[in-house]
């Protein structure tokens, strides 16, 4: 398996129907909740080791959204040089693939992480991730859209 | 609410509150007490949907996310109320805006407007803005601390 993810590569998201905005006249909109991470950390599916998308939902409801790995670099741009090696990405995404024996959701080879380089120096930092992984999902577009559960426990 | 969570078409103040406006929409009257009552009736789906966030537990989202925090809660609802109110004393369209929670249980307000975004973090001791026009942090994004004066104006930038 591919360990490094390369600026090519797709990536999906699995997303709640709660965490999508229907503007009149416009595609469904994501939400930056929709990137919540307690580790701030927002775990993404390589579609490289994905052949289903279906596999990537969190819940049989949810949508599928795509990000572009570049793009996600390039959310913060800090020029990385290949003649300086120690140069990093503001924004990484890192392959994280899941064991069996990890934590659920366990047994996931296409498991990546976004990770941010250095740490986050403050709570805006974060945020401020969220939205920009909210507007390039707006423009790459949905994979699967979301479905309102029936007997939903969602808010 | 049908369809998706939250339907934000644009809707300007003298249709959805018909107590502070005459016939001509350029004929609205100055803010007055009325708006305040009037705010309670058109802030009920915004506040219905800050009650429902109370419901939910340690992660709710699947994410690790914690439970929204009591006391946000009830800083949004007396916050969108008076989002409501300072919109339509400026004489500026009003949006109904998408609700959720961070992973932290701060309350998150989100509008949009064609590019622009604007999103509001109620937390329980702080709470924050953003300002987006596009996925570039350093470029495309103003995010800072956050009090309910500063609404008119950040009000205005999105839907000025």
């Amino acid at each position: 398996l591919a360990s490094t993810v390369t600026n090519q590569e797709k990536l999906y998201r699995s997303v709640r129907f709660t965490e999508c905005v229907n503007v009149v006249g416009e595609p469904l909109r994501v939400s930056a909740s929709a990137f919540n991470d307690a580790g701030q950390m927002p775990s993404v599916d390589r579609e490289l080791l994905r052949s289903n998308p279906e596999d990537s939902k969190l819940s049989v409801t949810d949508g599928i959204i795509k990000l572009c790995t570049l793009k996600v670099r390039n959310i913060d741009f800090i020029s990385v040089d290949a003649t300086r090696p120690n140069d990093k990405y503001a924004f990484d995404v890192i392959a994280r693939p899941l064991s069996e024996n990890d934590a659920p959701p366990s047994g996931n080879p296409a498991h990546a992480q976004i990770e941010p380089s250095p740490t986050y120096s403050n709570k805006s930092r974060f945020k401020k991730l969220k939205e920009a992984l909210g507007q390039i999902a707006d423009v790459e577009g949905w994979v699967i859209q979301p479905t309102q559960a029936a007997n939903s426990s969602e808010f | 609410m049908s369809g998706l969570t939250a339907s934000c078409d644009y809707m300007p103040v003298s249709a959805y509150c018909g107590s502070v406006t005459n016939s001509s929409a350029n004929q609205t009257e100055p803010y007055s007490p009325e708006l305040s009552s009037t705010s309670d009736i058109f802030t009920i789906p915004e506040r219905t949907k800050l009650t429902s966030l109370s419901w939910l537990s340690d992660n709710w989202d699947g994410h690790g996310s914690v439970k929204p925090n009591g006391h946000a809660i009830q800083k949004a609802m007396t916050f969108i109320k008076e989002a409501y109110v300072m919109s339509a004393a400026n004489r500026l369209i009003w949006k109904p805006p998408h609700i959720s929670a961070s992973e932290e249980g701060e309350v998150v307000f989100e509008w949009w407007n064609k590019k622009s975004k604007l999103t509001v973090y109620i937390g329980q001791e702080s709470s924050e803005y953003l300002k987006v026009w596009g996925p570039n942090m350093a470029s495309e994004m103003i995010a800072d601390d956050f009090d309910e004066t500063q609404f008119p104006q950040l009000w205005s930038w999105l839907v000025g």
